[in-house]
């Protein structure tokens, strides 16, 4: 997936609790902290990552991956994805 | 040792151990000497100020050991702590402070927004600031009395607002006695800290280790994400946490075979248990006992047991166990059910005194009887005793529900969005997702639902948040007038599908 493509699909993903936080895709910059920022709990965000393996056919070392401290940024996560 | 107050724990700890460590917190290391003189150092100053047996609240951070050092300061000074969860928000944070008749408030020496935001706004309040720091003033410690105030903590109101419990010195004695010979932990044990220090679970995590010379080790990371490898890292011994903590974990493919080695013993409690949570941390922590803990703030913090640690293969609900200690416990029947099962009420010494604000919950839900006589708290919870004598946890007989292990009341949701809906009605419910409860909250009038969530966010903590608002004509009821509370538990699975 394209970095550009993944955040789309990020907002997608998204959009009801975008709605509700009243943020916009231009409210998302790229290091947004999706947990900090009290968009996604971590069930969302687990929710989330699950969401965009299956659009992207690939499978991430959860483990190694979350302990990037940039993970639950939409950054971390375009690099998560390349 | 023969006391179970929770200070004369700690600092006979601090004379067994001095150099062992008591608390890791992001980079700082505390050793039981270092935690034991910055707690003195803070009582001092409590008591030259006259706080003793006066109720002190303060946003209980838990990214410094700060917050861990003043409920060791409050509680050698024999203030009452009132913890606040750091989230806020600020007009929940007013209405607790209102109800517990708080006039003093610790300022943290780092504030963040939010403390900034309420210093500005609360100048009424007396703000004390501090040092927690290495300079140590000499501090006489006088012993507290069993019924003195120890903390208060707040619980969900499905009307009302936020119930505060006033939890005494006595109740955490009790609880100490109670638990430590079933835990059999010791000084090289390594206890994880995971709950929000505003919510009760947390004090058998400070309290549990200061009482063994154990080190206290705060994962400060949000909901279970890193947890594993934060585990590992730190050679955590002793897990706990809610179920609903550990369903993320799963869910993220950290519980790997054999990934915790290091655990002996796991601990849940806050939520119903999964067997299939306890078979995926088995397999994780082949090594630990695992224990199913239940009990109410009402019954400081944890009141059955149940070893869970021989996988069975069982599916459904882990069962709350029996009473551990000098602990009672009494099935009162409902009409019409089978014998054995009935609400689950709670007896003996960690049954506290009920709400500081509200005389009139207290006297419903601290009851009374003459058989069994005695004094007992109605859980609400809806239970049944299997056939081996042990408590199954089946259901609330109100609707409360559990959210990532915070216990919420969907009326204190419906409450907050009325006071949008100039008439309007409000029903919230919960439903399971992908094994973990998510709110919905239908309305009955034309309503900005944005603004609606932005009102909820300056009301209430972020698990009471609904998933989403939806607007109905009409809100369905039953055929004795009540809200359908089923058919919209329906819709609101049907619709998140």
């Amino acid at each position: 997936m394209k970095p550009l493509e993944l955040k789309a699909r990020i907002v997608h993903l998204l959009t009801d609790r975008l709605a509700r936080m009243g943020m916009s895709e231009s409210d998302l910059s790229d290091d947004m902290d999706l947990v900090r920022s009290g968009l996604l709990d971590s069930l969302a965000f687990i929710d989330l990552i699950t969401a965009l393996e299956k659009e992207a056919g690939k499978e991430l070392d959860l483990d190694a991956a979350l302990d990037r401290p940039d993970a639950t940024t939409i950054g971390g996560l375009k690099t998560l994805f390349q | 040792m023969h006391t179970y107050d929770p200070i004369d724990r700690f600092v006979a700890a601090a004379v067994a151990w001095p150099d062992r460590r008591a608390l890791e917190v992001g980079s700082e290391k505390l050793t039981y000497t270092e935690l034991d003189r910055r707690s003195d150092h803070l009582a001092a100053q409590l008591v030259e100020q006259g706080l003793s047996g006066r109720r002190v609240a303060f946003s209980a951070r838990r990214d410094s050991s700060w917050a861990y050092t003043v409920f060791l300061g409050l509680f050698k000074a024999g203030c009452t702590a009132v913890p606040l969860l750091p989230e806020g928000p600020l007009k929940r944070w007013r209405s607790m402070l209102e109800g517990a008749e708080v006039d003093s408030i610790l300022a943290h020496p780092s504030p963040d927004a939010l403390e900034v935001e309420l210093q500005q706004a609360g100048r009424e309040f007396n703000w004390i600031r501090m040092s927690a720091t290495k300079d140590t003033r000499p501090f006489q410690r006088k012993p507290i009395a069993p019924d003195a105030e120890a903390y208060v903590m707040f619980t969900s109101g499905s009307t009302g607002g936020p119930k505060g419990v006033a939890v005494s010195r006595g109740n955490m004695s009790a609880y100490l006695a109670n638990f430590l010979p079933l835990l059999d932990l010791g000084p090289t044990d390594r206890c994880s800290q995971h709950f929000a220090l505003a919510f009760d679970l947390s004090m058998h995590d400070l309290f549990v280790t200061w009482s063994v010379g154990a080190c206290l080790c705060v994962n400060g990371d949000l909901g279970g994400l890193r947890a594993a490898s934060w585990a590992r890292r730190e050679e955590v011994t002793t897990w706990f946490a809610a179920p609903s903590q550990v369903a993320v974990m799963r869910r993220s493919r950290t519980l790997a075979q054999g990934s915790l080695p290091l655990l002996r013993l796991v601990l849940f409690c806050g939520e119903a248990l999964p067997w299939e949570l306890v078979e995926a941390m088995h397999t994780a922590a082949p090594k630990a006992r695992i224990l199913n803990l239940y009990g109410p703030t009402e019954a400081t913090i944890a009141v059955t047991a149940y070893d869970a640690s021989l996988p069975t293969g069982r599916s459904g609900v882990v069962p709350i166990g029996k009473p551990m200690g000098e602990n009672t416990v009494h099935i009162l029947p409902f009409d019409g059910l089978p014998d054995g099962e009935g609400e689950l009420l709670l007896g003996g010494p960690q049954v506290t005194g009920g709400y500081i604000n509200s005389k009139e919950t207290t006297q419903k839900a601290f009851v009374q009887l003459e058989e069994p006589k005695g004094t007992w708290y109605r859980t609400g919870d809806h239970v049944r005793l299997d056939d081996q004598g042990e408590i199954q946890f089946i259901g609330r007989i109100d609707h409360q529900v559990k959210v990532l292990g915070y216990r919420v009341e969907p009326g204190e949701v419906d409450e907050a969005l009325m006071t949008q809906l100039r008439g309007g009605n409000a029903v919230t419910v919960a439903v399971t997702l992908n094994g973990v409860v998510r709110l919905v909250s239908y309305i009955d009038v034309e309503a900005d639902t944005t603004a609606l969530h932005e009102h909820l966010r300056r009301s209430l903590p972020p698990a009471w948040m609904p998933e989403r608002i939806e607007q109905m004509a009409e809100l369905p009821r039953t055929a004795n007038g009540k809200w359908d509370r089923t058919a919209l538990m329906k819709m609101a699975r049907n619709e998140t599908a």
